[in-house]
């Protein structure tokens, strides 16, 4: 362990010295250090009506208030992944309306993106990211929480099995099988969104 | 992700949308000073109330010490007590 941990940003130090003492600097150095990847997982599963800094804030708030629960042996970003993953499933659940998307909701942009997705155009879709990230957490939004959480981690950000199982303490097969049930109601989302499109 | 149809729109949907740039994670002004302070006076409030559960306990202990003590000098207070009687010499009364 380094002789100063607040200059040498150890973080393992930094966590003892705020659980055994309460450190206010080490505290700060915590959350500058830790803000990026809370955000990070915040913004892919963030319910419609919440604010991100006031959610990121709540997360701050319970990995202090438990971290005498962390033990060393498990790298301390991912106990705080696993925190704010959580509190992230815990705001989406407190948000009860799962709204449907009809065709009509969609932006112009998001038609012409969806009509080249249907159509089978993958070429001209990669100038359109950002578009396709609004419109994919629009269709993420009408799935339950734990659904949505699952496919954002896997589809979205590329993780595998294994880091959805370590983010949220699942098992390895309930992470596929919702997996494979979430990926499936998408897909009769699209072919609602197809039908309705062309009546 | 790699064993599904890649012909499947959700998937190429989502291939796609994993290509936008990431928002940047700058920490807003004041955000950490507002996450300590809120967590410091979490922390007094918890001691606080830890005070007052001992406070209330106190209160407790001693009314059941006091309870304790009526009930051991029972007979002290409430046993019938010998009164004057009339033309009775307070002198006799107080030296049987």
């Amino acid at each position: 362990m380094p002789d100063d941990p607040l200059r040498a940003n150890d973080l393992t130090a930094l966590v003892v010295l705020v659980r055994d003492h309460a450190h206010e600097e080490a505290a700060r150095q915590l959350v500058e250090h830790l803000y990026p990847l809370v955000m990070r997982i915040i913004r892919g599963h963030l319910p419609k009506r919440s604010s991100e800094e006031d959610l990121a804030q709540e997360v701050f708030m319970k990995m202090f208030a438990r971290i005498e629960q962390w033990r060393e042996l498990m790298p301390f970003e991912h106990w705080v992944s696993r925190v704010a993953v959580t509190t992230c499933l815990d705001a989406l659940r407190h948000e009860k309306r799962r709204p449907e998307l009809r065709w009509a909701d969609l932006s112009e942009t998001e038609v012409a993106l969806l009509d080249r997705v249907l159509q089978d155009e993958t070429e001209t879709l990669v100038s359109d990211a950002m578009a396709s990230r609004e419109l994919a957490n629009q269709l993420l939004a009408t799935l339950n929480p734990a659904d949505r959480l699952v496919l954002t981690m896997m589809d979205m950000e590329g993780r595998s099995v294994l880091d959805v199982q370590n983010a949220t303490g699942w098992s390895m097969a309930l992470v596929k099988v919702r997996a494979f049930r979430a990926r499936r109601k998408l897909r009769k989302q699209f072919e609602k969104l197809e039908t309705t499109q062309k009546s | 992700m790699n064993q599904q149809n890649s012909k499947d729109p959700w998937t190429k949907l989502a291939r796609v949308a994993s290509k936008a740039p990431a928002l940047s994670a700058e920490l807003p002004y004041g955000f950490s000073t507002r996450v300590i302070s809120q967590w410091k006076s979490q922390t007094e409030e918890r001691t606080l109330s830890l005070l007052e559960w001992f406070t209330w306990r106190g209160v407790a202990i001693a009314m059941l010490v006091l309870v304790g003590c009526a009930g051991l000098n029972y007979e002290a207070f409430f046993s019938p007590t010998e009164t004057l009687a009339d033309g009775e010499p307070l002198i006799s009364f107080l030296e049987p």
